[in-house]
């Protein structure tokens, strides 16, 4: 008996409409991702600033709509798009700042932690959260990206422009910086 | 060479990772501010898009907007140019190294705003030129004048930018003709196609 053919799902409706610039369906479609999305950008800019980089994804996500060709599933598009407005921003931040991050030099967290997670929860998971939270922005750009989302030491080095090798530094450093932190 | 590599993950630190939630809703529903954002972007829609019924989409509408959008930016380049000129000289003067590196800042700033608009606005372009075979000639005529149109309004944005770094106006009005490029790329690929 012959397979059935793959029916569209609902999102691949809405995509349609979206491309079309029906804003409602493109709604329906941000429903469906922002809980992913916002934990990642909640990750990457360790709660700070992390309202308006949402914002700017999702606009980011309007804007290029017409091109997805669905050549990878929907979500793994946006959040790709997401880490690059969040690169893309840090860039610019960096170059406008001109200043060097003395924590990211260092192999300690800061003591003040103040970035939006309860520092004495007892739960493990908003423990590693905060730990998250703590880490020098590059180590924890290096451990968001690698050990919990899955993109390889190239994939971010070529995101990021920088040396494979740094990446592998910086993940190093992160963990290094997270078991501290988990052992305490 | 020897290459790097990290050391495994520990045991307990994949442990936790994998126990972090794959979704984290936002404290705040963001949807209404980004709705805001794209809807104050629009432009006149292109004939055929569909939606936004409310609006006129006769071509001539398009042509018109743009025309407009090149004359309100040619007054304001011009009123700009007279009004902040001496301000443009005394930015410009090397009086002390902060006031440079203000500049130089205010050079990189418009840089990046500009050369991620580029970026965006090349993918949409790639999009175009795939699909402009198959919609009518009449609509491309229009889109290329429209886009010349922006596309004249950009540089003037940014040869007073040139100049004048400072000028929070005109970086704000490139910013809005560099959306409105975007949308009207947007919505050109949003077009139907003839059928061949």
């Amino acid at each position: 008996m012959p397979l059935p053919s793959p029916r569209p799902s609902p999102i691949d409706g809405d995509i349609a409409l979206a491309q079309r610039g029906d804003v409602d369906a493109f709604e329906r479609l941000y429903r469906a991702e922002i809980g992913r999305v916002n934990a990642l950008c909640l990750r990457l800019t360790a709660g700070q600033g992390a309202d308006e980089l949402l914002q700017d994804v999702f606009v980011r996500v309007w804007e290029k709509l017409p091109t997805f060709r669905g050549e990878s599933a929907f979500s793994t598009w946006v959040h790709r798009l997401a880490v690059n407005v969040f690169l893309i921003a840090r860039r610019g931040e960096l170059r406008r700042e001109q200043r060097v991050v003395s924590s990211d030099q260092s192999d300690e967290l800061p003591l003040d932690p103040a970035h939006g997670y309860a520092v004495d929860d007892p739960d493990a998971r908003l423990d590693l959260e905060r730990a998250i939270s703590l880490l020098p922005q590059g180590a924890r750009a290096a451990f968001v990206l690698h050990d919990i989302e899955g993109y390889s030491h190239e994939e971010i080095a070529g995101m990021q422009g920088i040396a494979a090798a740094t990446v592998r530094t910086q993940l190093h450093r992160a963990r290094k910086l997270l078991m501290e932190e988990l052992d305490r | 060479m020897t290459t790097y590599e990290p050391d495994p993950m520990p045991d307990r630190l994949r442990a936790a990772v994998s126990a972090l939630p794959r979704d984290v809703p936002p404290a705040d529903d963001g949807w209404p501010a980004i709705r805001a954002r794209i809807e104050s972007a629009r432009v006149v829609p292109l004939p055929g898009s569909g939606r936004v019924a409310r609006r006129p989409s006769l071509p001539w509408r398009l042509v018109t907007a743009a025309a407009v959008l090149v004359l309100v930016t040619s007054a304001i380049t011009m009123r700009a140019v007279r009004r902040e000129a001496p301000r443009a000289a005394a930015v410009s003067a090397p009086s002390t190294s902060g006031m440079l590196r203000l500049v130089n800042d205010r050079r990189k700033l418009v840089i990046d705003v500009c050369n991620n608009y580029d970026a965006a606005a090349s993918d949409l372009e790639g999009v175009l030129r795939e699909r402009r075979s198959r919609l009518s000639p009449a609509t491309v005529r229009v889109l290329e004048e429209s886009l010349r149109a922006i596309d004249q309004a950009i540089r003037e944005a940014r040869a007073v930018l040139e100049a004048d770094p400072a000028s929070q106006d005109m970086l704000d009005l490139l910013d809005s003709v560099y959306r409105q490029k975007l949308d009207l790329l947007r919505r050109a690929n949003a077009l139907p196609l003839r059928s061949s």
